[in-house]
């Protein structure tokens, strides 16, 4: 005996129930509890679907499905920082690099030629990024709410690479770092063209990465999601067609 | 799995083993397939099967391709070349790792 598409339908509700938003995730644990409820129909055809149900769900253990949901989130993360680093390191290669080093000779240059106090030019900086921050969390929020408002399938790397972006960038905002470094310096003209050097190309390379976080991954958002998910193509045509 | 730390910690081996010998299989087959060689004396607990594939699928090891069977999606997991290779060092460190406890467990202390 088969499980028939409004059994499945609660299956995917059943997984919902249970902590798991995303599709990719949902579908193999869908299949998985299927598989078992299948199995023990074969053994006793008079069980009912709801007792086979927990039956299997019970085989993942105490903490459901807790930890698949965790291991998930953990390696797609890791796929997410190489993802990231995959990137960056193109700005190390020509002619990319060209860019680099121009923009931190200019920021070196122009910081040499200021005759303003460090803590001025690290105000400046924290309320540009602060203001880049909230702007992307609120466009991210938005682009949220309508995906969930048009009942789009959720793909976990999708979400990590919208929303975990934005997390990981405020850690990035590197207040520490010119306190650190620039505690009480008068002007940028007296201090040392080396530590001036390693600040400018410091903060070159962080406005770089967040470049990549922000605007090149995002914009190539789907062609990850088609690497990653081999059903993602599969499910948007019967979406379209209005299967699934 | 049976709740041994021996087998958690061969849980990747036999993965990757199963998958060599047999193509390409899906998570729920993985866990008969043990049950069915094992004559019923050891089970995969899901709960571990799915982040151990996961993860070995994240560090390279595992391809992953879906088909549509019945009226769901199956996600089967194959070796890549990569994971090929991962199988023959496993097996290799198992193997070593048998051999030592075997010294071990068969030592006679001798005066």
């Amino acid at each position: 005996m088969k499980l028939n598409t409004s059994q499945i339908e609660k299956l995917f509700q059943f997984t919902r129930k249970h902590y798991v938003e995303w599709y990719d995730l949902q579908s193999e644990l869908v299949d998985h509890l299927a598989n078992g409820i299948e199995q023990q129909w074969q053994q006793n055809p008079k069980v009912i679907f709801e007792d086979a149900l927990q039956i299997e769900f019970k085989k993942f253990g105490v903490f459901g499905f807790m930890d698949v949901v965790e291991e998930r989130q953990k390696s797609l993360g890791k796929k997410y920082s190489k993802l990231i680093w995959k990137h960056v390191l193109e700005f190390f290669k020509i002619p990319k690099v060209f860019m680099l080093v121009l923009f931190s000779a200019a920021l070196f240059y122009f910081r040499r030629a200021l005759e303003v106090a460090t803590d001025y030019f690290t105000i400046v900086l924290c309320f540009l990024l602060i203001s880049l921050f909230t702007v992307a969390t609120v466009s991210s929020y938005r682009k949220k709410k309508k995906a969930q408002l048009s009942k789009e399938k959720k793909w976990l790397f999708k979400d990590i690479i919208m929303g975990y972006g934005l997390g990981s960038s405020i850690g990035l905002i590197p207040f520490y770092f010119f306190n650190a470094l620039l505690p009480h310096a008068s002007s940028f003209s007296n201090i040392n063209s080396w530590l001036l050097g390693v600040i400018s190309f410091g903060f070159v390379l962080m406005c770089i990465m967040m470049y990549v976080m922000l605007v090149v991954i995002p914009k190539k958002v789907e062609e990850y999601l088609e690497e990653t998910y081999p059903e993602y193509q599969l499910v948007k045509q019967n979406v379209k067609q209005g299967i699934l | 799995m049976s709740n041994n730390q021996l087998y958690r910690g061969s849980l990747a081996t036999i993965i990757l083993r199963l998958l060599e010998q047999e193509g390409r299989m899906y998570g729920y087959e993985i866990t008969q397939k043990v049950k069915e060689m094992t004559g019923g004396r050891m089970e995969i607990k899901e709960g571990a099967l799915y982040p151990s594939l996961h993860k070995l699928e994240a560090e390279g090891h595992l391809t992953v391709a879906v088909e549509k069977v019945d009226n769901r999606i199956r996600k089967y997991y194959s070796l890549t070349p990569q994971g090929e290779n991962e199988v023959v060092n496993m097996l290799a460190e198992l193997k070593e790792y048998m051999e030592n406890m075997q010294a071990i467990m068969n030592h006679k202390l001798s005066y």
